[in-house]
């Protein structure tokens, strides 16, 4: 038995010159170099994205609570994310000495890899996505469970309590919400029915009203309303960031963290916010898809903007919502977190698959 | 090149199953049970399983090894240390297990030519719109029932966990003597 | 052609509709409501089963077998799902047990009834995966209610106890399954039944066989799979224990029967040999341990062990009478066990379920005495009750397959199980009580259920035509 490279096709420049110098048999070596290329590629982003959202944040929260934020390194503050970057790079990683040095340090990669393994299955644009996997939305799901893994271990080798606290919270507010975030995404795969993201995206070609969220009466926003919602508590951001929860926690999990493990742990977390964001803009709001209104000479503008630019703008609407809440509502108890989800959100999402299904076979998709 | 990943990923899933029954620290254990099973994902892929390997990373990894973990931290202590084996009963599991490997491995290396050929071997079985069809498919090859009778399997277990977890309040209580326990 | 499945399929309605009666309805005397319902619908269910066609195949859609092998096996389990039912309402009420009262009523009767479809499935599977999840299904309701009485240490212990050595079983069955299919390359009965034909000695799948058996082993309590058996059988409520004595027990001969008279059949002699060994192992064993009990549900866990041992032998014979005469014998055996679980629970409710709370039954109740006496001459086999002709016929079955020697064997087994049978009459009618005792309480169930039972336990032995008819219907 062989496996079939072809499956998985190279789809860069530097991947095609190398097969082309050495030969069909280096397939091989001309997956290897574009998977790096692509590896590389998502590094650079990650940073990038990562400065950006921190900005994007603190300008967000600070306008919010009228305030202007920072506005001292660059024009308006726009090279404070960078200085922040530099400082947490130079600052002292510290280890509590009666904590567990390994998981200790392998806690804060677990998110970092669960991150890149979801970007890595992102459609950015019609070619610019590392690889189409078949099973995209489970691939979602079971990596989603994957990343809860590095919250939990970090709390227990930090040896101590709050830390402990706050990563038994987190583990359970991201397991539960993760039924809602599951049921809301097979949605998609109910009306689409598709299960890798890319197919997700070209099933909602046509105007805006063919975006999943519009196409299907009320179940489609109710989906998108409720994987948001369910999306945010599993990024632990407020106003369900129980697991962090300064006032009572003192930062929960990653109380002990500092310099750079601490910043793994600061990354995963608003490339989370960037996932789930970029998640709802694939499965709902027509991915990197122009929108179209039915107005040639609207949409033939629109369709000039590259594709990545559109999911792009549409990913970042989605934060912006996201933001706009964590500064709106205040905190829940952690009873009420789970009663919201177990009483009120996984009844909704459920009964909003069925009423999914009913359209599905009724046909009454617009 | 699919025997060196397939060798490559059996070394790694013995290497870790060995570390989930010899480490002392009991979370340790659990974080090696949790490669041992992506290394077994591993191999469904290059069964060309892709939805088997997903669905094990989906519910053995983010589902039973977190579980495993929160049964850990309910009820060890950090630093508690396992009982470590006596040498003897080491010996003995070595001699076993040698015995079970030389065991298989005798029958293995005899009997192979006594595997079937048939059944489903290419990716389009494994996909999951392959899946999905022979599950839901009520003839002769379908398995529509036990993928119902699942559903009723599942009910039960929450039934019963609940049952088991709930914690007695004074409002479900008849008798006085029992209000003690919670 | 649906009536074939409607019991079936009533069953998982009728769990839901006692979890919604507990939901909506307020009532000072729920309990009765949930347990009176969940016996009117079980008994609907039995009359539903006994009224189909025994004499028809039906499959439903392709893969669930109806005859009337499974319609008898579907009875076993209906009758002991109804009497555990009843048990079950003696103890959840006030003083029922001395352990305490059993909560969680909807719940409880929920999990025995989902456990029931279980083993329906198991009996009507016609591919592996539903034999497996039925298997399960059968079993994992079974931890729960084990671990019923939460407040005891020794239930939860018997739970956990349980719940290993299921695990442990399924496991095996899967690995088992798996050898299979690595040798067929499909699940189905019919697809292995055509393999079997062609290659009856293909070593991949006998390796699967002997897995496959040795977990069938451990669900029916086989030497050298029979530990679990007396602790959990202590560890669970009463109504529990006889559910699993009866309908579990009969689950797994039922999962052997279907496999060995199914798929398996060309290659059966086989494991004639294993399977007589371990049910001669099994009785002594079980027969041997009964003797040293003062517990009544340790006791009864050994009888049964010695009991399956008995079952198995008839397969031994591999004759026509064997399967007739498996399930003539269960149904006694069901009629008896329960007889005796629910003298059990009378005894019980007030004392500890031990020899010594027997002491002054005969003065204090001597109707449930002789009952006792006649239940428990029934399982050793005295003329002319009907564990005398079940006996029998199980033997009859191995020595029609030329087996004298294992039946003298179980003869002998069976004789020493009578000194074990009279040490508990002997704490009935000869043993003084060191203090008084209490008066028994019966309620209208119990006496009801009790007074049935003995009837069958008087009556199937004597009555020529129901033996036949079973033969007729599975022969």
């Amino acid at each position: 038995m062989e496996i079939d490279i072809n499956k998985y096709p190279t789809t860069n420049a530097i991947g095609d010159y190398v097969r082309q110098l050495m030969g069909v048999e280096h397939k091989l070596l001309a997956t290897v170099i574009d998977y790096s290329m692509a590896a590389l590629g998502l590094v650079i982003f990650v940073s990038i994205t990562a400065l950006f959202l921190v900005y994007a944040e603190r300008k967000v929260c600070a306008h919010f609570q009228a305030r202007l934020g920072p506005m001292r390194v660059g024009y308006h503050g726009i090279l404070q994310a960078l200085a922040d970057g530099v400082k947490l790079f130079f600052k002292e990683g510290l280890r509590p000495k009666d904590s567990d040095a390994v998981v200790f340090y392998l806690a804060p990669m677990i998110p970092m890899m669960a991150t890149f393994l979801i970007l890595s299955i992102l459609p950015f644009d019609h070619h610019l996505q590392v690889t189409d996997l078949d099973g995209g939305i489970l691939f979602v799901i079971a990596i989603s469970g994957f990343s809860t893994f590095g919250l939990l271990t970090a709390g227990w080798a930090s040896n101590n309590k709050y830390s402990m606290i706050g990563s038994m919270r987190a583990a359970a507010q991201m397991i539960s919400y993760e039924i809602s975030v599951a049921l809301s995404l097979l949605l998609v795969v109910l009306l689409s029915g598709e299960t890798s993201l890319m197919k997700i995206v070209y099933s909602q070609q046509g105007t805006v009203a063919d975006w999943w969220i519009f196409k299907a009466p009320v179940a489609g926003f109710l989906g998108a309303v409720v994987f948001t919602i369910s999306s945010i508590a599993e990024t632990n951001r407020g106003p369900f960031d129980m697991a962090e929860a300064e006032s009572e926690l003192t930062a929960g999990f990653h109380t002990e963290y500092s310099g750079i493990t601490f910043s793994m742990f600061f990354l995963a977390e608003f490339m989370a916010m960037f996932i789930a964001s970029a998640l709802v803009a694939t499965c709902f709001l027509g991915g990197f898809l122009a929108p179209q209104f039915g107005v040639d000479a609207l949409d033939s503008l629109l369709i000039l903007v590259p594709g990545f630019v559109w999911f792009l703008i549409k990913a970042y609407a989605v934060i912006f919502v996201f933001m706009w809440i964590r500064w709106t509502f205040p905190r829940l108890r952690v009873d009420q977190l789970m009663a919201f989800e177990w009483k009120f959100l996984l009844p909704v999402a459920l009964l909003n698959l069925v009423f999914g299904a009913v359209l599905v076979a009724m046909g009454w998709i617009l | 090149m699919i025997d060196t990943l397939f060798i490559i990923l059996s070394l790694m899933i013995i290497f870790f199953a060995t570390l989930v029954v010899t480490l002392p620290n009991i979370l340790h254990c659990a974080l090696a049970l949790m490669a041992s099973l992506f290394g077994s994902a591993g191999l469904y892929i290059l069964l060309n399983a892709e939805m088997t390997a997903l669905a094990q990373v989906a519910v053995y990894i983010g589902g039973v090894v977190i579980f495993i973990i929160f049964a850990i931290f309910l009820t060890t202590r950090m630093g508690e240390k396992t009982t470590p084996s006596s040498l003897p009963k080491i010996g003995w599991g070595l001699v076993l297990s040698s015995f079970a490997f030389a065991g298989f491995y005798g029958f293995y290396a005899k009997y192979l030519n006594s595997v079937s050929t048939t059944g489903y071997s290419t990716a389009e079985d494994g996909s999951m719109s392959a899946v999905g069809k022979i599950l839901l498919n009520t003839g002769s090859e379908g398995l529509i029932i036990p993928f119902e009778i699942v559903s009723v399997l599942l009910l039960m277990t929450v039934i019963g966990a609940v049952v088991i977890a709930r914690a007695e309040t004074k409002a479900l209580n008849c008798d006085s003597e029992s209000q003690e326990n919670i | 052609m649906l009536t074939f499945v409607t019991p079936d399929m009533l069953l998982p309605i009728l769990a839901l509709l006692v979890l919604s009666i507990d939901l909506f309805i307020e009532s000072k005397n729920k309990t009765a409501i949930l347990f009176d319902t969940a016996a009117a619908g079980v008994l609907l269910i039995i009359v539903l089963l006994f009224n189909l066609p025994h004499d028809q195949e039906f499959y439903y859609l392709t893969n669930y077998k109806v005859d009337g092998l499974r319609l008898l096996f579907k009875e076993i389990f209906a009758i002991s799902l109804f009497f555990t039912i009843l048990l079950g309402k003696g103890y959840a009420r006030k003083n029922g047990n001395w352990r305490g009262i059993l909560k969680y009523d909807s719940e409880f009767i929920a999990l025995l009834i989902f456990c029931a479809f279980g083993m329906f499935c198991v009996v009507s599977a016609q591919e592996l995966i539903t034999l497996f999840i039925g298997l399960e299904l059968a079993t994992i309701p079974m931890y729960f209610l084990t671990a019923y009485y939460k407040k005891d240490q020794s239930s939860l212990e018997g739970a956990m106890k349980y719940i290993i050595m299921g695990s442990l079983t399924s496991a095996l069955v899967l690995l088992g399954y798996s050898f299979w299919y690595g040798a067929v390359g499909c699940l189905r009965y019919e697809a292995i039944l055509s393999f079997v034909q062609t290659n009856p000695d293909n070593p991949m799948f006998l390796a699967g066989a002997i897995f496959v058996f040795a977990a069938v082993c451990f669900k029916l309590a086989m030497v050298p799979f029979h530990m679990w058996a007396p602790d959990v059988y202590q560890a669970a409520p009463t109504p529990v224990t006889a559910f699993l004595s009866v309908a579990s027990k009969s689950t797994a001969i039922a999962f052997v029967i279907t496999l060995l008279y199914g798929p398996l059949a060309p290659i059966r002699h086989v494991f004639t040999y294993p399977l007589g060994i371990l049910a001669c192992i099994t009785m002594t064993v079980g027969n041997l341990g009964a003797m040293r009990q003062y517990e009544l549900r340790r006791f009864m866990a050994y009888s049964s062990i010695a009991q399956a041992g008995y079952i198995m032998l008839a397969l031994v014979g591999n004759g026509k009478m064997a399967v007739p005469s498996i399930i003539y014998y269960l149904f006694i055996y069901l009629a008896t066990n329960f007889c005796l679980f629910f003298i059990i629970s009378v005894i019980g409710q007030k004392r500890p379920e031990e020899f010594a709370s027997l002491r002054g039954l005969a003065k204090q109740s001597p109707a449930l005495a002789g009952i006792l006496v006649l239940c428990l001459f029934s399982l050793a086999g005295i003329p002319p009750l009907a564990g005398f002709t079940g006996k029998f016929m199980l033997f009859a079955s191995a020595a029609e397959g030329g087996f004298y020697g294992l039946v003298i064997f179980a003869a002998l087994n069976s004789t020493v199980s009578l000194y074990y049978y009279l040490l508990l009459i002997k704490e009935a009618y000869i043993n003084k009580p060191e203090e008084d005792l209490e008066s028994l309480e019966i309620t209208f169930t119990q006496s009801f259920s009790i007074a049935i039972l003995t009837l069958a336990v008087v009556i199937l032995g004597l009555i020529p035509w129901f033996s036949s008819i079973i033969t007729k219907i599975v022969g």
